[in-house]
Order: structure tokens, then sequence, then C-alpha cells
């Protein structure tokens, strides 16, 4: 990237705002502030901008699940949602009216940078492979549901995978059987769950099959190609 | 911020209070139809019930008293007496005795006779010829008898109006009130039942559910009464759960957003010490709030419950302590499913394995079908849980040393989330000795109707 990203940050917290522009500009990205919709229509008509960052929770008539649903029916630049409220259903909603991500308040600077890198570089890799990420995918009666972030099994009975699980099962299956090293899955998926930096890929695929295989020893979904990395077997007639 | 609160948060209440009205305005369209159809068959069950009771009197008088073959009987018997009477009696007293006779059995004529001639064999000529004149009895005839003496005697054979058979109307009278007893207890049930209802709602009351108002619409008006009054009580209750409720997520709401400030004007603290100390202060801190929104399990929008994996759950509550290096072994049964609400599992799951972890060195968790609950067993070998204890523990806000202080950990609050939630996902909780020498709990968990 040849420009420093540009952040919009819409919070009506002016104290928070500061705060974030400070954090951010830290990190050497540009960075815009609105205190209302109207101020982030105006900025995005007359600034190109790389991210934005939303509070859910806004005072007056608006907030941010709307402002965020707006946004979308105009533009597709990735949207991180901040929320005080840990709640599944605050959560999914968020995801639904079509941000990218969320973040529940308090968070370190480390898991807000990580986000934003993680947004940019999905939306990256979208353009260079021309290729858009799909509402989710199917195999063998399995659901993998990118927008609320959910895995359910032929019954349709929901597996709680952990975000960096799901991330890595999703990048998996949107490249399915093709090989994947490990180099490239840690690239691929990591950013959006700081953990994964730490948790070698390994670990990661042997949770995955435990969950996902019935018989995690024998896989069918997720093989090893010994000294190369995973294939992700999808048979496309499933 | 809490005005704040107030216009963000109808999100999901509106939707609610929309859907209950509904519910209401189509309870109500449904009432009044069914409220015509209620009085038709009021009406119909009347008459018929009316016209039962007088069929079944009817019968019951033929049944027990115009029996032709017992009217005979009583007939033959009544004349046998009234012989046998006026035989012995000497013949002074006769006529006082006809006459009475006559109010009371049959009605006798005694008659003197000019020339009377005695014959000692009259009784049994008498008892021949009453037995002879039964197979044609006519009611209006007399029958002449000779006495012993030689006197005479005229007997009727009708029974006498009141003494062997009662009225017709009086009988009548006398089941038709009996039956009409019956019908108006039954109907009394009948009527009482609405109130029956209000009260069964009373007792079934509870927080945990979801309430439904009571159709105000059916029964007398004094259950409409009652009706009506708990729907308010129920509101009012309803609109306190609300308001507490939002008083929780906005205290919540604020207290986040303060500290969130708080811990990102601390990240520019060049004291390395004093920063780590303070981030831990408001780590503490947010645990806290956590543990009470969850206990106060104030979820605002739908209680949405799901079929759920359970094992991939236990896992990923067990994964941060294996990351860790601490020692979890799990002996799961299969992908079996409950049914529960995703947050609440989580935080059960969590809140177990943390616990144990915090306690003791080791836990064991396993898992098994058991009729249609999914149980899991958490083993662990840490200090366990006098028995006598047990029950307390599961209170809010208690703890084993009994102390509130922070630093023996946790908020108190720990077990009794755990058998809160177990409960609104009508689960059972129990604690136990375990074998590895700690606490045991087992949770069981309903699994979902069918696949």
């Amino acid at each position: 990237m040849v420009n420093a990203p540009h952040i919009l940050v819409l919070d009506d917290d002016a104290e928070l705002r500061g705060l974030l522009e400070q954090r951010l500009r830290s990190h050497q990205f540009d960075v815009s502030l609105a205190a209302t919709s109207a101020e982030l229509r105006t900025i995005m008509q007359h600034t190109t901008i790389d991210v934005v960052i939303l509070d859910l929770m806004l005072q007056g008539s608006e907030d941010g699940l709307s402002v965020c649903r707006d946004i979308r029916q105009t533009s597709t630049v990735p949207i991180i949602m901040l929320t005080a409220m840990s709640h599944e259903a605050d959560r999914i909603i968020g995801l639904e009216m079509g941000a990218d991500d969320y973040l529940t308040k308090p968070f370190s600077d480390r898991e807000l940078i990580a986000r934003i890198k993680a947004v940019l570089r999905r939306q990256g890799y979208q353009a260079n492979e021309a290729q858009s990420l799909s509402d989710g995918f199917r195999f063998s009666g399995w659901t993998l549901d990118i927008q609320r972030r959910e895995l359910r099994d032929p019954d349709n009975a929901l597996v709680d995978l952990t975000s960096g699980e799901f991330d890595l099962l999703s990048v998996m299956a949107e490249r399915a059987n093709r090989l994947l090293s490990r180099d490239l899955l840690i690239e691929l998926s990591k950013g959006r769950d700081a953990d994964v930096f730490d948790r070698s890929i390994d670990i990661s695929i042997s949770r995955l099959r435990q969950k996902i295989e019935d018989d995690p020893k024998n896989p069918r979904f997720i093989k090893t190609i010994r000294g190369k990395g995973y294939i992700f077997v999808s048979d496309p007639r499933d | 911020m809490l005005a704040t609160l107030a216009t963000n948060m109808p999100l999901h209440s509106h939707r609610l209070s929309v859907t209950k009205h509904l519910n209401r305005s189509n309870g109500f369209r449904s009432s009044t139809r069914s409220q015509a159809l209620n009085r038709l068959s009021v009406i119909l069950s009347v008459l018929g019930a009316t016209l039962m009771v007088s069929m079944l009197a009817l019968a019951g008088y033929l049944l027990l008293f115009d029996y032709s073959g017992n009217a005979d009987e009583r007939s033959r018997s009544s004349m046998r007496t009234v012989f046998a009477a006026m035989d012995n009696a000497v013949p002074d007293a006769r006529p006082e005795l006809a006459q009475v006779l006559s109010q009371t059995l049959l009605p006798v004529d005694y008659q003197v006779v000019a020339n009377p001639v005695p014959d000692a064999n009259r009784p049994q000529l008498a008892a021949a010829v009453i037995e002879f004149l039964t197979i044609q009895l006519d009611k209006d005839t007399r029958t002449q008898f000779a006495l012993s003496d030689g006197h005479l005697i005229h007997i009727g054979s009708q029974a006498l109006t009141g003494s062997t058979r009662p009225s017709l109307w009086i009988t009548l009278s006398l089941l038709a009130l009996l039956m009409l007893i019956a019908l108006s207890l039954w109907a009394l049930t009948r009527y009482l039942s609405p109130v029956q209802r209000v009260v069964d709602a009373a007792d079934q009351l509870s927080l945990e559910q979801e309430m439904q108002p009571l159709d105000d619409s059916v029964g007398p008006a004094l259950a409409k009464d009652a009706a009506r009054s708990f729907n308010r009580m129920q509101s009012r209750i309803q609109a306190y759960l609300h308001e507490r409720s939002l008083m929780i997520h906005a205290l919540h709401h604020d207290m986040r957003h303060g500290l969130f400030k708080l811990q990102m004007r601390l990240e520019q603290v060049e004291d390395e010490a004093l920063r780590a100390k303070s981030s831990r202060n408001i780590d503490d801190l947010l645990e806290v709030l956590e543990d009470i929104l969850a206990f106060a399990d104030t979820d605002i929008g739908p209680d949405q419950r799901q079929s759920i994996r359970a094992n991939a759950m236990v896992m990923n509550a067990a994964d941060p302590h294996l990351d860790q290096g601490r020692n979890i072994s799990m002996d799961l049964t299969g992908p079996h499913t409950v049914f529960a609400n995703q947050t609440r599992l989580k935080r059960i799951c969590g809140n177990l394995v943390d616990n144990a972890m915090a306690y003791a060195n080791q836990l064991w968790i396993s898992s098994q079908i058991d009729g249609d609950h999914y149980k899991i067993v958490f083993d662990d070998d840490g200090p366990g849980i006098p028995s006598d204890q047990r029950q307390r523990m599961l209170q809010p806000f208690e703890r084993m040393d009994g102390s509130r202080n922070r630093e023996s950990g946790g908020t108190g609050l720990g077990l009794a989330i755990v058998k809160r939630a177990v409960e609104r996902d009508q689960g059972t909780l129990a604690l136990d000795d375990s074998p590895q020498g700690g606490l045991r709990v087992i949770v069981w968990l309903p699994r979902p109707a069918s696949k």
C-alpha cells in the first residue's frame, strides 16, 4: 500500500474519539473523526476511506446499526463495529447489518490494530483474487455461514467454534480441494483473533477435526499432506 | 448516557411488545366467537339436562312403584291383615277398628248379622278366598267375608292413596330435585373453572418464563375481573422487570465505556508496574460486571434455544486452559446435541471449567446420554465442597470462606450463575463428591425433541 490506510471513526463520545485517534495515528494510520452520521456522510463524499469504525450506541435518534445499514447501501468499505455489549444477539445483528467485524469494549490496542489489518487484508485478497467472499459454504450437509459466523452440522445443530477456528475453516472452505501450506494458512487466518499468533496452526487443525470429523484420526474433510500442508476436501456434488 | 440507552434499547423491546399486542387482539377476536358458541352450548345442555331429568324421574317412579305384581301382593297381605284384625277383635270394638283400618290399609265395613253362625274354619276359608281373589283383583269391588263368630265384613281391594304408593308428583319432584342438585353442582364447577384458571395462572407465574396474558373474556363477571386484575398485576411485574433490565444494561454499558476509556488512557502511562496493576484492577471490575449481568440474566432479546453440539462447547471452554499447559482430560461421547441457549451454554461450560481450574490442578470432563437428557460430569481434584455447604454455595454471593473479599477470587456468583443458566434451559445441576477427591458437578441438559 502506497498511502497509509485512512480510518474514519464515528463515535459520539468526544473523549473516546480523541483517544482512538491518538492510538490509530501512533500506528501510522490516517484518521478522520465524525460525531454524527451527517458528518460521516460528508467526509465519505469527499475522502476515500479504507475502514470505518462505528460505535453501536450513539446519541439521539440514530444508532450504529442503522448507520451501518445506510453505509452498506452505497459502499463496500469495511466496517468494524464497537459495542459495549457482549451479547451474542447484538453481535449477530451487527454482522447481519453489514458490519465486517466487531469489537467488544474494552479492547486493547493490539486487538484493534489486528482487526483493522485483518479487514484490510480481506479486502485486498478479494480484489486480488477477483473473487468475492460468498455468504457461506456447504459441504456434505454442513453449513458455514460467513455473515453470522456460524457453523451448523447436517442436523442443523450449532457447532461452536472459536473465532480463530472459524477463520481457519472459512479460509480452507473458500479454497477447497487445493493444497494449502501452513504458511499460507497462518497468513490468511491470523489477525482477527489475537491468539492465532501464538497457537500453532496444527493445534487449531486438530481441534477443528475434533469438532467436525466423525473420526478425527481418519479425517474426511481436512486431510494432511505430509510435509506440505493441508487440503480441505469438499465434493461439489454434495 | 442513560437517556441514550433508553432510545437505543427499544430495538428489541419494541418488537416484543408488538407481538404481544397482536396476540392479545387475536385472542380477543377468537374469544368473542367462542363466547357465542359457549352460550349456545350452555342453553342446549340445560334443555337436554331438563329433558333427561324428567325422563329419569318418570322412569324411576314407574320402576319403583307401579309394578303390578307387587301391588297385588301388597293388597293381598293388607286384606289378610284386615281380616285377621277384625276377626280377632271383640265385636264391640269392630266398628271403630274398621274405621281405623279404612283410613290406614283398605276400606272395610263391619256388618252385624242377626243370627250369627260361628265356624272356626272361616279364617282358612277367607285366606283361600283372598288367594283366589288376587288373580282378578278388581280395584273397585268389595269382597264379603264371614268372621269366625258369623258377623260379616266387606273389604275393598284398592290400596289406599298415600299409604302403599307415594304420589306421582311428590316422587317426581323429589327425583327432579336430586337431579337438579347434581346438575347445579356440575354447572357450578363449570362456572367456576375460569376462576380456577386465574388461580392456576397465579400459581404458575414465573419470572423465568415468558408471561402470557390471560383471556379475560370468558366466564362470569367475577372471573373476568379476576383475569383482568391478574393481567394488570402481570404487566406491572413485566414493566418492573423491563425497567430493572434496562437499568442493569445501562449500568453495564456506561461502566464498560468508562473503564474502556480508562484503559486506553492507561496505555500511555510510562510506568510499566503501575500500568500492569491498574490494568489488573480494571480486568477485575470487568469480571464483576460480567458476572452481575450474567446473574441478572436480563437478555432483552428473545430467548432463543436451539440444537447445539455440546462437545464443541466443552472443548472451547477447556482450550484456553490447555493452551496454558493445564491438565484437562475430556471423554466426550460423540457429537451429541443439547437444546439450549448459545450464550448460556457457553457460560455454563466456561464457568464450570474456569472454576475447577481456579481451585484444582486437574479436571476430568465426561459426558453421556441419560434418557432425554445429556449428562456432563466435571470432576476435579481440588478441595471440594463439604456436603453440608453445597446448598449454600449455589446461592448468589456465597463463598467457601464467607468473605466478600475479591482477593480470594471470583464474585461468589459463579455457581449461582451456572445453576440459574442450567435451570433456564430446563436442565438440572447437582454437586457431589468426586472420585478424584475434589468436587463433582453434574449438569443435565435436555436433548432436542427429535432429529
